[in-house]
């Protein structure tokens, strides 16, 4: 997951390298003048000053300054530094390891951990090595000419580390700045679809609550009688109508649970009531005498507290979907009850379903079937709708089925209270 | 009985007014909310129904005006929305409607039985 910077540009590698000779040039400058400004404790004060400086760098100047003053100031900063170190070193250098603590710290507070790892264990072996080879006298003390070249040796090799690390500092902060732009758009995404669904739904209720009103007027010959031919095609119209509305209905309000605008209102309920009542209604638009639908009730079923609107449309839902699912045999709606929760099952002897359908059946615009193969029975949304109400009482609703053709269960489970 | 219809949909004052009409009752359109509140107040209605969503002067604005007027104030008014997330048989009754209805969901000859039922009760 490595995130790219972009590249440097001609300007930035120009004086990239030029910073990177005069660093050089100083170095070796100062190291072979004849007061040795640089002698082997001050070139850790220096190697400590580069860590705090390129931290430093990535801290403060890459966050506060625009890239071109970053440019401009990165490469001052670089000469200065190092000239005015060197010079300052002579005789106080030791006071400066308390500054270079806090830069190095914040940034080992900003790292990732594993990054702020490995730069502590290669930072404890350099220390590590240093110690070695100083028992084993291996490092050279002896001749200068060698003794120069190891200490340029360590300040170059010392300045690559920092830069490398300023640069991994970069990538993460990057890679975050990343992360939250694109959280930040989702989210917007998030809320201009949830925006763009209730206000297109809304709109197209307006025409289609009039298409559906006039032909049903048109339907009920308000206007004079239909010759049969007009009489379908108004038949026609009116019951596509009908299914937009309730189509829009539908997605209104899955926008509204969606957008946070749906509550539950419970209160105690006779269930018995609603499910006689229920089924009453449900016979009353049933389409032919081939399905019968029976109540089967327990002798006693206590009051439970829902929101009783929203769990008839379940209800309804479910034995409406039975009806369009069954050509022929039984619908049987039965209410278990016991110290907790009440369980509603809808049976049907219908086209079953399919095991691998069981756990999508409940996703919204789900049919069973492929979208060539989509029938225009229902929405696709109403099971949807269901589990979003059942879910909001603290129950579960699922489906069983013995397998294609072998009918089908809906089952839900509220909690009494 | 004189029915004021207040909405801001030509279509839908006209398909609304047909079942009240057919059943021998007199209907008042009004196009927009300050013209519905005018006509509440000159040609006394049985029973006004109200649309929520209009332009200038909304539904709810036009029923809170409603019953401060005090010649209007007893006039039972359902609203006749195609906002349900807006309202609720509840907040109908909070807001001193008698009930509301989803056009959407309720033709012509079903608002008006509905609207008869209502009354009676």
């Amino acid at each position: 997951m490595k995130t790219k910077l972009p590249p440097p540009s001609r300007w930035e590698r120009i004086i990239e390298l030029s910073t990177w000779i005069v660093v050089a040039v100083i170095l070796f400058g100062f190291r072979f003048l004849p007061e040795e400004p640089i002698g082997n404790a001050n070139t850790y004060y220096l190697v400590g000053g580069i860590i705090a400086f390129a931290l430093l760098y990535y801290l403060v100047i890459y966050r506060y300054f625009s890239k071109t003053n970053r440019l401009y100031l990165k490469s001052i900063a670089d000469i200065v530094l190092i000239g005015v170190l060197i010079h300052l070193l002579k005789d106080y250098g030791q006071f400066f390891y308390a500054l270079y603590f806090l830069p190095i710290a914040a940034a080992a507070l900003s790292l990732e951990l594993i990054n702020a790892l490995l730069i502590g264990t290669a930072a404890s072996l350099l220390v590590a090595a240093e110690i070695y080879f100083n028992a084993q006298n291996i490092l050279p003390t002896q001749q200068p000419t060698y003794h120069g070249a190891w200490q340029i040796a360590f300040i170059l090799f010392v300045t690559i580390f920092c830069r490398m690390l300023a640069i991994e500092l970069r990538r993460e902060e990057a890679l975050k700045e990343e992360a939250l732009a694109r959280e930040r758009s989702l989210k917007e995404e998030a809320a201009h679809e949830k925006e763009f669904l209730s206000l297109t739904s809304h709109q197209l209720y307006t025409p289609t609550s009039i298409i559906r009103g006039f032909s049903s007027l048109l339907r009920q010959e308000n206007w004079g009688s239909l010759t049969p031919k007009q009489r379908d095609a108004v038949e026609e119209i009116y019951v596509s109508s009908k299914r937009m509305a309730d189509l829009v209905g539908e997605l209104l309000s899955i926008s509204r649970i969606r957008n946070g605008n749906f509550h539950i209102t419970k209160s105690e309920t006779n269930l018995v009531a609603m499910l006689q009542n229920i089924v009453k209604q449900i016979e009353h638009i049933k389409p032919d005498q081939s399905v019968s639908i029976n109540l089967v009730l327990p002798d006693k079923l206590a009051p439970v507290t829902i929101d009783a609107e929203k769990v008839r449309m379940v209800i309804y839902n479910l034995l409406d979907n039975a009806l369009k699912y069954t050509s022929r045999g039984k619908i049987i709606l039965t209410a278990k009850q016991n110290d907790i929760s009440t369980t509603v099952e809808v049976k049907d002897d219908g086209v079953g379903i399919p095991e691998s359908d069981f756990e999508k059946l409940f996703q919204p615009f789900f049919r069973g079937k492929s979208i060539l193969e989509l029938d225009n029975k229902g929405t696709g949304l109403g099971l949807y709708i269901s589990r979003l109400i059942i879910e909001a009482h603290g129950g579960k609703i699922w489906a069983e089925s013995d397998g294609l053709n072998k009918g089908s269960k809906f089952i839900f489970e509220l909690p009494n209270k | 009985m004189k029915v004021l219809i207040i909405d801001d949909e030509q279509a839908i004052l006209k398909m609304y007014a047909v079942p009240f009409e057919a059943a021998g009752d007199e209907v008042i359109t009004a196009i927009d909310g300050q013209t519905g509140l005018q006509f509440a107040k000159d040609q006394a209605p049985n029973v006004i129904l109200l649309d929520i969503i209009m332009p200038r002067v909304n539904g709810l604005d036009v029923l809170k005006k409603l019953k401060e007027d005090t010649s209007t104030q007893k006039i039972p008014v359902i609203l006749l929305t195609n906002l349900p997330e807006e309202c609720s048989e509840d907040k109908a009754k909070e807001l001193g409607a008698i009930g509301y209805l989803v056009k959407a969901q309720n033709e012509p000859a079903v608002v008006a039985e509905k609207v008869k039922k209502l009354l009676a009760t």
